[in-house]
């Protein structure tokens, strides 16, 4: 570098790091893909996760009307969250418009005032997989699965969050047959393979999800402290691969 | 292009009666309580659909409860709470209030006065849903 570049251009240029605020919250990309690998579950495992909960009685949704056909088929069970359910659900909701909130946003905005820890115990596959990635308890926000049967669907929606973030959501494909689509407004589909992660911004554009195939498609979402060191530098890399030099 | 609506109505004696338009088609009808209308007309790419409420009887208190729509096989969901109710009141009733009621309501899906409801629609209409998504930044 000569010493007659204005020292604005020599500072950005020689100090233009990469700032996972930027990258996240930003540039509000619809998805990133992250080089990280997970491990395969067993079948057994996989047929675990296909959850026989009731994901919105369980998160107090109101119920739909009976004509509705929003969704079809859409289950999910939680594996890292409040310890105190009850005492969350009652806090999520005096949040301002929490009904426009999405799970995500809920934990994530109650972290600091209440306990939140693992639901299974060290052993289970999800927990060993996610912890690879979050070794601090404290970066966790929330680990679900999502589950979807053959011909199930979610309809075209837009999630919306208290903190108005952009990628936020790490998504999992654990278990994803071809003919499964995750539609993103004006992007086209999620490029989406079985094993494959990825960063997830549901808060800009519409989305819907289809599982065409003939198994379950099965999917864990953590929201989390992307400054958590392993994610972020995962974030960096990928980023990096795609965008930059 | 295809446009269902399903609308209710409370009245005792004066069945409402309304007419259905867009820029290019109108077609009137006396309602019943329950009520699955389907209408036939051509939709510009830049249209509208209006329902015009009649023959309010203020003695009846006759209401029109627009319960749902679907164009082109699309419901159009939370976004028929676009639609825009402007009255035409009964003068009467209007010189008695106060404050005065205002001159559109919107949301709005009971017409409870003489008047026209209308939302705008462009096609395609599944697009129409995802732009309104887009720009809905609650």
């Amino acid at each position: 570098m000569t010493d007659d570049i204005p020292k604005l251009l020599r500072d950005s240029m020689e100090k233009n790091t990469f700032d996972i605020d930027v990258i996240t919250k930003k540039l509000k990309l619809p998805w990133l893909k992250l080089d990280v690998k997970i491990n395969s579950p067993s079948a057994d495992q996989l047929q675990n996760f296909v959850s026989n909960k009731d994901w919105r009685k369980q998160w107090n949704c109101p119920e739909p009307e009976n004509d509705s056909y929003q969704v079809k088929g859409w289950n999910g069970d939680v594996f890292f969250g409040p310890t105190d359910w009850a005492k969350f659900l009652s806090l999520a909701n005096t949040i301002k418009n929490h009904h426009d909130h999405d799970e995500d946003s809920k934990c994530r905005s109650l972290r600091q005032n209440l306990d939140y820890s693992w639901y299974v115990d060290k052993d289970h596959f999800i927990r060993k997989e996610i912890e690879k990635l979050f070794p601090d308890d404290k970066d966790i926000n929330l680990v679900n699965t999502y589950s979807l049967p053959p011909g199930g669907y979610v309809f075209p929606h837009r999630d919306y969050a208290s903190d108005g973030l952009g990628l936020a959501k790490v998504y999992i494909a654990l278990k994803w047959s071809k003919d499964n689509v995750f539609g993103m407004y004006g992007c086209g589909n999620m490029p989406v393979e079985e094993g494959d992660v990825f960063l997830l911004n549901n808060y800009t554009l519409p989305h819907w999800v289809y599982n065409g195939s003939n198994d379950d498609r099965i999917v864990v979402d953590v929201s989390a402290n992307l400054h958590s060191p392993i994610i972020k530098q995962k974030i960096i890399e990928s980023f990096r691969k795609v965008f930059s030099s | 292009m295809q446009i269902d609506l399903k609308v209710d109505c409370n009245f005792d004696k004066t069945a409402p009666m309304c007419v259905f338009g867009s820029k290019n088609n109108s077609k009137a009808q006396t309602l019943k309580r329950t009520n699955d209308i389907v209408l036939d007309f051509d939709i510009e790419p830049k249209d509208f659909l209006s329902i015009s409420f009649i023959n309010k009887d203020d003695e009846d208190d006759n209401v029109i409860f627009i319960k749902k729509i679907l164009v082109d096989g699309i419901d159009l969901q939370h976004f028929l709470l676009k639609g825009v109710f402007t009255p035409e009141y009964n003068m009467d009733w209007f010189n008695k209030q106060d404050p005065k009621p205002p001159s559109a309501y919107v949301p709005c899906t009971e017409l409870r006065h003489k008047g026209v409801w209308e939302i705008e629609l462009t096609t395609p209409v599944w697009k129409m849903i995802m732009e309104g998504w887009l720009n809905d930044d609650r």
